[in-house]
């Protein structure tokens, strides 16, 4: 396949944001139908991708190798079994967040498409590339818009969260980037084809997994870096607590399968039990926060937190179901929490507020949303008949494989999603209306209620017939944990030796 | 006889200095022509240069005066960077009134200093190189003698300079004293540490040239002398003498010193790190931007300097591309500060730039790329001059210079972002003008762009500046 | 055994007419447990298929005499109308019936099959299980029958109705009522032999059930076969005395004795309990990470702390560029003499 597929589902959002950059108008609405004609098309292309995608191999199809830096680095990306999942659902949140804007962005709407389309050309980089450069390129370039749109269209306390995101994030980062020049210095490549087959010295191993670590943990973020996430996720416009979410949180966990796993399975092995700790204490605790919140979308911030410490558990048994279930996982939960977020956005395009106690019967003036929301509740608990009961569930089973005790404790931590997802369904949605304003707030609107369906069905179709999902990545898993057992047991034989 | 042909730049911009001084004094009003004839002598020159052979090295007037790749690359930046700032600067220099003759030939002058400098191969040759550029400098930081500022700048720079050139001549005398002559190469070959004597010539040295290039802790003069000059002239201070005071330090650390890395290499790793984190840090309670890019300058030296403490040919060339990424993207950031005017008012402080995004939503981009680009974000410019000085910094596995100069690049990134918060998220202000000479709003052009775009192209410049080769 | 008892207690001072037909539940399956529990497989499974018709039988019929009564749950609020609604009150005696294992009924066959399964275990804990389910027969006997007479006979009690509006559900509702009735009264006479296969033979489970230690196929003594059926047969006048003719006694009862009275309609207190055990401790937990370690640990050393740090160090910086050209000159000099040590030191 010679058409260079890939670049363009990298190109074509910023092609469309060119178009919008070059237009007069501020708050046209050609600039939104532009904007989303774009991002539609690239998300058909993706389905096209994945309909060609071949699942029975875990090499890397639609590669492109081009020389960039002479001798050097190459631009090269590709997808497996593991990449592509994420790629479609990027593409499958873009358009939804950008139809979102309709309601919440008054001003400056045309700068918030362009911004809104680069992340998204950004972030499907993050997913496609194979050159350690390149990915590090895409991850930190990834903070520029970011920034903007949370300290442009956020809200009030949104300057200090937007330095927040963005400091906290380069710090991590950089750490990162001086691993990739040592590995550079090391292997003579940042091809990671090149860098799977040739394996890395594993006196350096500690270091370097520390350092791609520190990068990955800010992101995604575990305890007890995780502090910046509720202020980023309260700060900032529906569309863009959607994108940070729903995607930029998933990069981290792709990186940690990608390169920790793939790149530096002793260290890997050698810190587990500190995955696993952090893991833990992040579902519990921020479980346990996220009980006690009255700001919904901090609420929702934290059990990201919490769910996104169950991918990185499961990641970590390199299991077969929990790698497995960690990627299902992040599309599920990338799919759910965008929709509690939109939820959220909903009520707080009506009422201009995030506190739970403004709202409280809800069932009664807003019935449709009310099924939509209880669905995503479930989906983010782990319902079984839900995407989130697969992701969680494959997860489960690894950790149970790998150390009993860490099962049990995540168990714990399914037992506290409900608590607080369901409190919070309980008092936002059910019960008397006890504040007069509420009665007059309209049910979802056309485009609100196409969002979320848009969204419930794929994780009700995913929940009851998971196989597309798992038929993708189970080779590539499958791969990727045999390189990891062979480069392991090749190094216990070195040692012995 | 040496063949006077490899020269010819250099005798052309003397012959040029004279002709255009002799032109601006006879004839009235000259100023106009004058300026443009400049830029036409520089850019004349800079072809002379292109016309000397590459990659081979000439030397001249008794191994006195080396013509090389990297001093016609050197030449071509700094030329570069004259012709942009003659070009830009017209403007400003017309508003107050300080648009005279002596402006181009004083620019002229200090670039013909700088060429001497860049091509020396002797002490002496060396030194007459470098007084020239900063007789000439003096003249330009004080050119704004009715403001109290500017003549304050210059009289500092002038003090401060004339006791490191002191110092440095000191220096080259004890270092000439102990070896026996004052070409570089000689030197080079009676270079041994037991002579306690040229151990305290080098430091001598540095410190001299560390005073130049504004390296901690020799960097005092800088934020007054930035913030003082005329915009125009703090341009020219930014890029232009930096240039050849990099160059210089290449050379005395390769050529006479090369030997005698053991000894030197922890003063370069000790100035550069002080000069990365003093500049990230320094720089975040800053109102004023001149003072501001006078700080993040320090910053950006330190980097240049991490990469030649390496010792290595890669450590080199990654401060020669940053070097001149730096440059671009001074450029463009001075071009919009030379934007922000009024009412034939100019504007300087980070205040003046609130809100600027709804008023001019163009020139905003334009300082988002670049304000990324200087902090070192990818995939701008500044991301990838960073990333080679790294890598040759890696590959001689400095660890620790490495970690502190990342660490120093997410702190410095705080106060770029807090400018663009100040353009993006805050309350705008009355618009500027927008009535901007054409130089002026092309260099802006050409030089974001290069910021924007370069990471198409990374290996183009990466390539030509892998000819120079000392070691 | 400890949950049929407890359910038992509570459903007798609940007021609630589902509520008292929700515990009974609960008691019953306490039940079918410890048949499950002393090996009894079949038994439990008896059982659950007998309860489920008189079960449903008595919700129904109490949706019906709610219907009624206008969406009124409460049984202080109902009261004699046994005539306005015959067949409901019908139905609910047979139901109830069912339920106490009146003789011959199916709920006799099963929740005794289960309490001569607990007397034959041999060991103390059936003779305890077995006691205590025969006292809690007679408890549920009487709260049964409680329900019964509170609601259908005594007083009418209703505020909001007149007596002369109460008319009897539609037949879509009695109907239901009228094929479970039938279940209950015969499903445990027709069905039990194949349930409970008394010869050992196991030809209806077959290999479904897996037991571990054959049942045994004695017979308890006469005497105690016939002690459940009388207690429960002498509890029913016993109760309609207690809940119709004098009313007074069972309040007496209840206020003389208030600690136990709260203690069981406040169904011991569990949720109480949970209450304090986990959900205030984890709300506590869940405010000490959120408040303390979050914002004044983890924020305060992490990026506010390191933030003002670096702000102090700014500020300290931009003092530290005084102005003075002598105090340039002075950093020059000194500098100098720091890296000339340096080297000499080296």
């Amino acid at each position: 396949m010679n058409f260079p597929i890939l670049s363009s589902l990298i190109l074509l959002p910023v092609i469309g944001s060119l178009f919008l950059l070059f237009s007069k108008d501020k708050n046209s609405s050609t600039g939104k139908y532009v904007a989303l004609f774009t991002s539609f098309v690239n998300f058909l292309i993706s389905l096209y991708l994945w309909y060609q995608f071949d699942p029975t191999t875990s090499n890397f199809q639609f590669v492109e190798d081009r020389e960039w830096l002479k001798g050097f680095i190459n631009y090269k990306v590709g997808i497996d079994g593991i990449s592509i999942l994420f790629i479609v659902l990027t593409a499958l949140i873009t358009p939804l967040c950008i139809i979102s804007v309709n309601n919440t962005v008054k001003n400056r709407l045309r700068d918030f498409l362009i911004a809104i389309l680069v992340m998204e050309s950004l972030m499907i980089g993050v997913f496609c590339s194979l050159d350690l450069v390149v990915f590090y390129l895409f991850f930190e370039a990834g903070l520029i818009p970011m920034f903007l749109i949370i300290g442009i269209w956020g809200g009030t306390r949104r300057v200090y969260s937007a330095f927040k995101f963005f400091l906290y994030t380069l710090l991590g980062s950089v750490l990162m980037l001086i691993a990739i020049i040592s590995i550079y210095w090391i292997s003579g490549t940042t091809d990671i084809t090149q860098l799977y087959e040739l394996g890395i010295d594993t006196k350096y191993q500690n270091l370097l997994w520390l350092a791609f670590f520190s990068s990955f943990a800010v992101k995604t973020p575990m305890w007890p870096v995780h502090t910046w996430l509720p202020d980023a996720h309260v700060e900032a416009p529906t569309a863009g607590s959607v994108l940070l979410a729903a995607i930029l949180l998933k990069m981290a966990g792709y990186g940690f399968i990608r390169f920790s796993l793939g790149l530096f399975p002793v260290a890997s092995e050698l810190f587990t039990p500190l995955v696993y700790t952090l893991s833990l204490i992040a579902i519990v605790y921020t479980s346990l926060v996220a009980l006690m919140q009255e700001d919904m979308k901090k609420l929702i911030a934290y059990s990201s937190v919490a769910h996104m410490g169950f991918v990185t558990l499961g990641i970590f048994t390199i299991t077969q179901q929990g790698i497995e279930g960690s990627i299902v996982q992040m599309i599920s939960h990338g799919l759910v929490s965008a929709a509690l977020f939109l939820c959220v956005g909903v009520v707080y395009d009506r009422m201009h507020s995030r506190l739970i106690a403004t709202y409280g019967g809800l069932v009664s003036v807003m019935p449709k949303y009310s099924i939509l929301f209880m669905l995503f509740t479930l989906a983010a608990l782990g319902l079984p008949g839900t995407s989130g009961f697969i992701g969680e569930f494959l997860i489960l089973m690894g950790a149970f494989k790998d150390n009993f005790l860490v099962a049990v404790i995540a168990s714990l931590g399914v037992i506290f999603g409900a608590a607080y997802m369901l409190w919070l369904y309980r008092r936002v949605v059910f019960g008397e209306i006890k504040n007069k304003e509420l009665l007059k707030m309209p049910d979802l609107n056309n485009s609100e209620q196409f969002i979320l369906w848009c969204l419930a069905i794929p994780v009700l179709f995913f929940g009851f017939y998971p196989e597309p999902l798992i038929n993708t990545i189970e080779i590539s898993v499958k791969d990727l944990i045999e390189m990891y057992n062979f480069n392991l047991n090749m190094n216990i034989a070195e040692v012995q030796n | 006889m040496d063949n006077l042909n490899f020269i010819l730049p250099e005798i052309f911009i003397s012959l040029s200095i004279m002709f255009l001084l002799l032109l601006g004094v006879y004839k009235k009003n000259s100023s106009n022509i004058v300026h443009n004839l400049a830029v036409g002598a520089l850019l004349i020159t800079g072809v002379l240069i292109f016309n000397n052979p590459l990659d081979q090295n000439i030397s001249l007037f008794n191994d006195g005066y080396i013509v090389d790749n990297l001093s016609s690359f050197m030449k071509i930046l700094t030329i570069l960077g004259g012709a942009f700032v003659l070009s830009i600067s017209t403007r400003y220099l017309k508003i107050f009134k300080i648009f005279l003759i002596e402006y181009p030939v004083l620019i002229l002058s200090s670039i013909l200093g700088m060429m001497v400098m860049i091509s020396s191969n002797d002490l002496m040759v060396f030194y007459i190189g470098l007084e020239l550029q900063s007789l000439a400098l003096y003249v330009l930081a004080s050119f704004n003698r009715d403001q109290l500022k500017s003549s304050e700048s210059g009289l500092k720079y002038f003090v401060l300079s004339a006791l490191s050139s002191g110092l440095l001549l000191y220096g080259c005398s004890l270092v000439y004293g102990f070896s026996g002559s004052t070409n570089f190469n000689v030197i080079g070959d009676a270079m041994n540490s037991s002579h306690y004597g040229l151990t305290f010539g080098i430091v001598f040295i540095l410190v001299g040239l560390a005073f130049k290039i504004s390296a901690v802790p020799f960097h005092m003069w800088a934020p007054d002398v930035y913030e003082g000059s005329p915009t125009a002239v703090t341009l020219f201070f930014a890029i232009v003498p930096k240039v050849a005071a990099l160059t210089v330090f290449i050379r005395f650390l390769y050529i006479p010193f090369v030997n005698m890395i053991d000894q030197w290499q922890p003063i370069l790793i000790f100035l550069s790190i002080a000069s990365m984190i003093f500049g990230a840090i320094a720089a975040i309670g800053q109102n004023n931007l001149k003072r501001l890019i006078a700080y993040s300058s320090i910053g950006h030296m330190g980097y240049a300097l991490a990469g030649l403490s390496t010792g290595s040919n890669e450590g080199i060339q990654s401060s020669i591309v940053y070097m001149s990424i730096y440059l671009v993207m001074n450029l463009a950031f001075f071009s919009c500060l030379l934007m922000l005017k009024r009412n034939d008012v100019y504007y300087e402080t980070v205040d003046d730039l609130s809100g600027l995004s709804k008023n001019h939503p163009i020139l905003s981009l334009s300082l988002l790329a670049i304000l990324f680009s200087l902090a070192g974000i990818p995939p701008l410019a500044g991301f990838f001059a960073k990333f080679y000085i790294f890598k040759a910094v890696i590959e001689q596995s400095m660890y620790f210079l490495a970690i502190v100069g990342l660490l120093s690049t997410v702190i410095a990134a705080f106060y770029y972002l807090k400018i663009i918060k100040v353009i993006y998220f805050d309350k705008e202000k009355e618009g500027y003008d927008t009535d901007h000479n054409i130089w002026l709003k092309g260099s802006l052009t050409f030089s974001t762009l290069l910021i924007l775009l370069y990471f198409i192209f990374p290996s183009k410049l990466v390539e030509i500046v892998s000819r120079i080769n000392i070691i | 055994m400890t949950t049929a008892f407890f359910a038992a207690t509570v459903a007798l001072v609940q007021t609630d007419i589902k509520k008292i037909i929700a515990y009974s539940t609960c008691s019953q399956l306490g039940y079918m447990f410890f048949a499950a529990g002393v090996g009894a497989y079949n038994v439990a499974m008896f059982h659950l298929f007998t309860h489920a018709f008189f079960k449903a039988l008595l919700f129904l019929g109490s949706g019906s005499v709610i219907h009624s009564f206008k969406d009124e749950q409460d049984i202080n609020k109902m009261g004699g109308v046994y005539k306005k609604l015959p067949y409901t009150y019908a139905f609910m005696i047979i139901g109830t019936l069912a339920l106490t294992g009146f003789p011959f009924l199916s709920g006799f066959y099963s929740k005794d099959a289960i309490i001569e399964f607990a007397y034959l275990k041999g060991n103390t804990t059936g003779y305890y299980a077995a006691g205590i389910g025969i006292l809690t027969a007679v408890l549920t006997s009487i709260y049964s029958w409680r329900l019964i007479f509170k609601t259908f006979h005594g007083d009418y009690n209703n505020k909001k109705i007149n007596i002369k509006e109460m008319h009897e559900s539609p037949l879509v509702m009695l109907l239901p009522l009228f094929v479970l009735a039938i279940g209950a009264i015969f499903a445990g006479f027709l069905f039990k032999d194949l349930f409970l296969s008394h010869s050992g033979e196991n030809i209806f489970w077959g290999d479904s059930i897996k037991f571990l230690n054959p049942l045994s196929t004695e017979h308890p003594p006469l005497w105690f076969l016939l002690l459940t059926p009388v207690l429960v047969l002498i509890s029913i006048p016993i109760a309609y005395y207690l809940f119709v003719k004098n009313k007074d006694i069972p309040n007496q009862i209840a206020q003389s004795n208030k600690p136990l009275h709260n203690f069981l309609i406040n169904k011991w207190y569990f949720d109480e309990l949970y209450n304090v055990l986990f959900i205030k401790f984890s709300k506590k937990l869940g405010i000490f990470f959120w408040k303390v370690v979050d914002v004044k640990i983890i924020d305060k050393f992490g990026p506010d702390g390191v933030s003002l740090l670096i702000k102090r160090l700014s500020i300290k910086a931009s003092k530290f560029q005084s102005g003075f050209i002598y105090q340039y000159a002075f950093m020059i000099l000194l500098g100098f003499s720091a890296l000339l040590t340096f080297l000499i030191l080296n």
